[in-house]
């Protein structure tokens, strides 16, 4: 909701998930994107076209590319990054 | 940690139905060329799979979910990009895909299909499509070559193979189908 919530607040673009993605606000990953991961109960897994986000139970992220090099990562809330 | 060919696919994996689309997908392509693929599975049963390809060393990514077939994703990629293309028929989009393979048109600007491709797609001949057409394979074969196109000829061209010419204007804050010409009623009525 914070993503959201942002945006709302300083892209200018109305939500507007059901277009297409790339019209110049950020969105949350869609449900529709998740994939499993296999031994990975502890992380969500979503798939784009371009990349790939994973996100830990305690709130770390990281994006990788499609060809799975390192876009962002943030850590969670104990400073621990996420490992694949 | 998606699933690679060839290894075991989990329970969960099997119990949802992918409908042997993408089994049949893939025999299409490997039927004709090299074939390597890595399978992601979505998370909830209607949920998109995510095929990343290598076809005779080109990459390209495809989508297939049950409500709208295969997603063809050929521009660079984007964050949230849409499918450049939608297929519903997995030997058809396998053509395709052979296509773009062969032309290297992934990631360029060109990759949209030429009449020709589509003719290919639907396995009609020159000759066929003449005949549709009211004309001979000649014209059929000019045609495909010219660079500039009455909209009339190829509503008629599509329409011969069994599908429908469709204009859109693209705006940055307005989109829309149109008509190539007044409709009747207002040519009669100006």
């Amino acid at each position: 909701m914070t993503l959201i919530e942002v945006e709302d607040e300083l892209s200018g673009l109305p939500y507007d998930p059901t277009t297409p993605l790339n019209d110049g606000r950020m969105y949350p990953p869609q449900e529709d994107n998740r994939i499993q991961l296999e031994g990975r109960a502890d992380l969500r897994g979503y798939r784009t076209r371009g990349h790939r986000i994973y996100v830990s139970e305690s709130g770390a992220i990281l994006i990788t590319r499609r060809d799975r090099t390192w876009v962002f990562e943030k850590a969670d809330r104990f400073g621990t990054k996420l490992k694949l | 940690m998606g699933i690679r060919e060839g290894r075991p696919v989990r329970d969960k994996t099997q119990a949802l139905d992918r409908a042997g689309q993408i089994d049949e997908l893939l025999a299409a392509l490997r039927a004709e060329a090299s074939v390597e693929v890595e399978i992601e599975a979505p998370f909830r049963e209607e949920g998109l799979w995510w095929l990343q390809l290598e076809i005779d060393g080109a990459a390209l990514d495809v989508s297939w979910q049950s409500v709208s077939g295969f997603g063809l994703y050929l521009s660079s990629p984007e964050f949230g990009g849409r499918p450049d293309e939608i297929c519903n028929e997995a030997g058809r989009c396998a053509r395709r895909l052979l296509q773009l393979a062969a032309a290297g048109r992934v990631g360029a600007k060109d990759h949209v299909p030429t009449l020709k491709d589509v003719r290919h797609l639907y396995g009609v001949s020159q000759v066929e499509l003449a005949a549709a057409l009211g004309t001979d394979q000649a014209h059929v074969s000019r045609l495909e070559r010219r660079a500039d196109l009455k909209v009339s000829t190829i509503r008629d061209y599509v329409s011969a193979l069994g599908g429908e010419l469709e204009l859109t204007v693209r705006f940055p804050d307005y989109s829309a189908a149109i008509s190539p010409a007044p409709q009747r009623e207002a040519v009669d009525a100006a």
